[in-house]
């Protein structure tokens, strides 16, 4: 078997020789038959012919002999291969234009194959990741809030679910926190982690040691720090090892060092420390007793022969179990993902859209390519009749075509991937929605075979009907003589068909695009409540500056003042612990006192806002009624809040709030608080709030237990008329700093600058759309452009004659206009059916627009149909200026 | 459309049963090595005279006979000092030579069995 092919290589490669050698031999048995005849009288040339007669045809005989010595049809397709080549260089501009077309179309979807594939194909960077899930404890009313999960819910679950193994928690929280080792205090971001958690996700250290079971349950002070952190606040220091720091105020020692690739699953953490150590850490040393708090989210390895489906079943009803004896969540139950679904749940829509655009990009493309074919092979009428007249079959023919439009898709498919691979990493790395840290951008085999793929398919997509035209049969006379030919009409029929195709598909691109546009047009326009151009600054509250309560509430108090006395300064305000968007964290169950109940799961949740006097006004929130908090607002003799108006209208509709008391749920008894003031609705924690929006109280800084956790505290200082928030930046920085420099601050931005990010999905949407669409705009013009042109070349003789008869300029340009607007409006009207169709699909992903939005789609087929006008008018002209005399002449 | 050319030759004498060129040339080659011209002649001596075979097809099946390894040709003086390319078996082409006799016996026996008169 394989010496027969190295056999036909050998013969294939000596084919020149052997066909010298046979024509010898031929020649030298013909001389011998010769010979023979003469040997027996014949005279010469009588000798020839009956030796000719005998021996055959030796060109019959060289052509069977030949087949020996060739590849077959491989043969064929590179003989076929290199014509093409020659073609194409023989009009360079007509090369160009297929090449760059199909560039950009390839480019663009091998582009987004290869983020797709990086991220959502590729498998995640831990051990059998497939197995790995993410197991969320929700409400079911809010299925979206993740609750977390508490130190005792963990071991419950650790006991009796038999779905999942390796049931590894990790803290929730991202504030950074302090570390102090040497001189600069550095700012980190910290999980407490169980020691499953480390084995779990398959980590080894590249010094030291991981933790172990026990330090789960005995807080003993030990830390994981990151190759990053050991080479930036370290240098490397190899004795690193065992020396110890200080993170948040507690002393920790070092016991190993991980691999900087590994962040951990918030992808953003640099140490660890364990989880029996996390009360001690943020000062709640009685967290591992209380089922309530919450602070932890569950990463776990599916059980063999479990599914996600079966663990997802038996978690819900072991959280409902635990519910019955614990009652404190109000119908608690567990959703289970996959980690690679958790990991990119806002990436998949998105990319999944790109994915749809760029398909129908590179088919605008290949249309146009596939125009672009049938014009050259129309015109190389006179060259297929010969080919036909000599003997060539139908198949054969549409072989060749093939071969030349494969080798077009091939040639601009490489510019394309080397276009893509160059600008995939740019677009992850402007990509306003984050992806993992893990998510390389590589030339992946996988995605350079796809790619490899869509270059041959779409050069035989493109090839297809211009090769099933062309090798028509063709009367060979005529074209000989330069006429016509008999197969041109259908063909030009079959360029319209292609062009109305791309016209409609451009529509329905940029019916997506106007979607896109307007959903991040909308979301920007929302209006948040409160005043988006002032300065925030976050800030910790920790060090030995702060370990005492009337020292935190000194700083505060000082701080406000000063800061207000700046200038350029109109109100300052303080909250803790979060500042907008972030405040969806902190939250307590409140009730109106004359109808409270018993149970805790019976209170209603409400977000906690703790500010200080004069946030409010620095926010822009004006009061509806009430008043205001005062410094001297304190624990006695009667605890204050404020209720947003949602919660007034709703605890005593048609009444004044101002003057009621609602209660606090807590486990030493409930709290009641007297309402001073109504506030309206502020939507403080995002635009988007997918989860539904609880009402918001708010309660004087200075009442909240300054020692819990966390110590953040954030700052919010309004310009007066004519600053602007980054002009307050340096001024207010400064002073903080003077009044404490043991402070950290950290994220010292504008209040719009806080948002920017719940916006990123959109935006980023709306500019991919754009692209695309301007894209898929441009290449269907192109091909109508290049149709109508083609259609007036062909028509020159009739308009001619139209001329002689009486036809002015005007009217001529109006049948060409007319024509291209009947093509462009059968395209725009396709479109539109395809749009009001495939609807639906693309619902999920806007944002306070219908995508049946008739504005929309009727905006963009008349800005369409206008740019078609606009793709006519240069053929139009060409056309009214024809000489009549020379057109009746053209053929 | 392809128009195919029929082969001319002169209807009188018999053709080949078709399949049956290799075989008549690996045979000829099975004790002697060949040129080309000598094999002709000897399969027109062996059938006395009945099977003229076209001799420029002898090319081709010489051609498809290297290729499948069982025929090797090396290029020689003759006598009157000519150049002429000389053939011969390989063992695999012994071999194959063997498969095709009794594949074709066994098909002309068949024949004649199915061919004879029906005895009573």
């Amino acid at each position: 078997m394989f010496t027969a092919l190295l056999r036909r290589l050998r013969f294939f490669s000596r084919r020149a020789r052997l066909e010298r050698e046979l024509q010898e031999e031929m020649n030298d048995h013909l001389q011998r038959l010769t010979d023979e005849k003469l040997r027996s009288g014949i005279p010469l040339h009588e000798a020839r012919r009956r030796a000719l007669l005998e021996f055959g045809n030796p060109m019959l005989a060289r052509e069977a002999s030949r087949r020996s010595w060739s590849l077959g049809p491989l043969e064929d397709w590179v003989h076929d291969l290199r014509y093409g080549m020659r073609l194409l260089r023989r009009s360079p501009g007509w090369s160009a234009v297929a090449l760059i077309t199909l560039a950009l179309g390839i480019g663009a979807n091998t582009a987004v194959f290869s983020i797709v594939y990086a991220a959502l194909v590729r498998p995640l960077p831990y051990p059998e990741s497939d197995r790995l899930v993410i197991v969320r404890q929700v409400e079911q009313r809010q299925p979206e809030r993740n609750v977390g999960v508490s130190y005792p819910e963990l071991v419950d679950w650790r006991q009796h679910a038999h779905s999942v193994q390796q049931v590894a928690a990790y803290t929730n929280w991202l504030e950074p926190l302090v570390l102090q080792a040497g001189e600069r205090p550095e700012l980190v971001r910290a999980e407490f982690v169980s020691a499953d958690y480390l084995r779990l996700l398959g980590v080894s250290p590249l010094q030291g040691r991981l933790f172990s079971d026990e330090e789960d349950a005995q807080p003993r002070a030990t830390l994981l720090v990151s190759e990053g952190l050991w080479e930036r606040a370290f240098g490397r220091d190899p004795a690193l090892l065992g020396s110890s720091v200080v993170l948040n105020s507690v002393s920790f020692e070092i016991v190993g060092i991980l691999p900087r690739q590994f962040r951990g699953l918030s992808d953003r953490s640099e140490v660890w420390a364990p989880l029996g150590i996390t009360g001690t850490a943020i000062g709640y040393a009685g967290f591992n007793q209380d089922r309530r708090a919450r602070w932890f989210n569950v990463a776990a390895r599916l059980a063999p022969g479990a599914t996600a489906a079966t663990a997802q079943q038996e978690m819900a009803a072991l959280a409902a179990r635990l519910a019955e004896e614990h009652p404190a969540l109000r119908d608690p139950t567990v959703r289970l993902l996959p980690l690679a679904e958790y990991l990119f749940r806002d990436h998949r829509a998105t990319l999944l859209l790109l994915l749809a655009a760029t398909g129908l990009v590179l088919l605008i493309a290949c249309v146009n390519v596939s125009n672009l074919l049938l014009a050259r092979a129309t015109s190389r009428g006179r060259e297929i009749s010969v080919r036909m007249a000599l003997g060539a079959g139908r198949g054969r023919l549409i072989r060749q075509f093939l071969a030349e439009s494969v080798l077009i898709g091939l040639m601009g498919g490489a510019t394309g991937v080397a276009l893509a691979f160059a600008l995939a990493p740019v677009l992850v790395q402007f990509s306003p929605v984050q992806f993992p840290s893990f998510v390389r951008i590589t030339v992946h085999p996988a995605v350079l075979a796809a790619s490899l793929g869509v270059a041959i398919a779409t050069g035989l997509l493109a090839g297809i009907a211009p090769a099933l035209t062309a090798s028509r049969r063709h009367e060979l006379t005529p074209t000989l003589k330069g006429q016509r030919s008999s197969t041109a009409p259908s063909g030009r029929r079959f360029a319209r068909g292609l062009v109305v195709a791309q016209i409609a598909l451009a529509q329905v691109v940029l019916v997506t695009t106007g979607l896109a546009v307007l959903s991040f047009v909308n979301l920007q326009r929302e209006d948040t409540g409160f005043r988006m151009d002032t300065l925030t600054v976050e800030m910790q509250l920790t060090g030995a500056g702060f370990a005492q309560q009337e020292a935190v509430r000194q700083f505060t108090r000082r701080a406000l003042e000063e800061v207000q006395s700046l200038p350029g300064v109109q109100a300052t305000g303080l909250v803790q612990p979060w500042l907008p968007p972030d405040s969806r964290w902190g939250w307590l169950r409140i009730a109106a006192a004359e109808s409270a109940p018993v149970a805790e799961r019976d209170f209603e949740q409400a977000y906690a806002n703790f500010i200080s006097p004069g946030y409010l006004e620095a926010l822009g929130v004006p009061l509806l009624s009430g008043r205001g908090f005062e410094f001297s607002d304190r624990d006695e003799p009667q605890r204050v809040a404020i209720i947003s108006r949602s919660l007034a209208e709703r605890y005593w509709p048609g009444r004044s709030a101002v003057g009621q008391t609602i209660v606090q749920f807590r486990d030493e008894g409930s709290l009641p608080l007297e309402v001073i003031g109504v506030a309206p609705d502020v939507r403080s924690r995002g635009r988007l709030a997918a989860e539904t929006q609880m009402s918001d109280v708010y309660l004087p800084v200075l009442q909240r237990a300054i020692l819990q956790e966390p110590r953040t505290a954030g700052l919010v200082v309004r310009p007066a008329a004519g600053t602007s928030a980054s002009d307050l930046a340096e001024p207010v920085s400064r002073k903080l700093r003077e009044l404490s420099p043991d402070l950290a601050l950290y994220r010292v931005e504008s209040m719009a600058e806080r948002f920017s990010p719940e916006t990123g999905r959109f935006r980023f949407s709306a500019v991919m759309m754009l692209l695309f669409g301007m894209l898929a705009v441009v290449i269907a013009l192109v091909g109508l452009y290049g149709v109508i042109s083609a259609s007036v070349a062909s028509r020159t003789q009739e308009i001619g004659v139209r001329v002689a008869i009486g036809a002015r300029p005007r009217d001529i340009a109006l049948m060409v206009l007319f024509q291209g607007l009947l093509l462009a409006g059968i395209g725009v009207v396709a479109g539109l059916a395809v749009s009001l169709g495939a609807a639906h699909t693309v619902a999920g992903l806007l944002y306070g627009t219908t995508p049946y939005a008739p504005a929309n789609l009727l905006g963009i087929a008349l800005l369409l149909t206008l740019m078609a006008l606009l793709a006519c008018y240069l053929p139009a002209r060409r056309a009214s200026r024809l000489d009549p005399v020379s057109a009746l002449r053209a053929e | 459309m392809r128009r195919r050319q029929p082969s001319h030759h002169p209807p009188s004498k018999d053709e080949l049963l078709p399949g049956t060129l290799d075989m008549l040339v690996l045979h000829t080659l099975r004790r002697r090595e060949l040129h080309g011209y000598g094999i002709a002649q000897r399969i027109r001596e062996l059938s006395a005279e009945v099977l003229h075979i076209e001799e420029g097809s002898l090319y081709p099946a010489l051609q498809r006979l290297q290729l499948r390894g069982w025929v090797t040709s090396e290029w020689r003086q003759s006598k009157l000092n000519r150049r002429a390319r000389y053939y011969r078996l390989t063992p695999a082409g012994r071999k194959q030579l063997g498969l095709e006799v009794s594949r074709f016996q066994r098909l002309v026996e068949a024949m004649a069995r199915v061919l004879r008169p029906l005895e009573d």
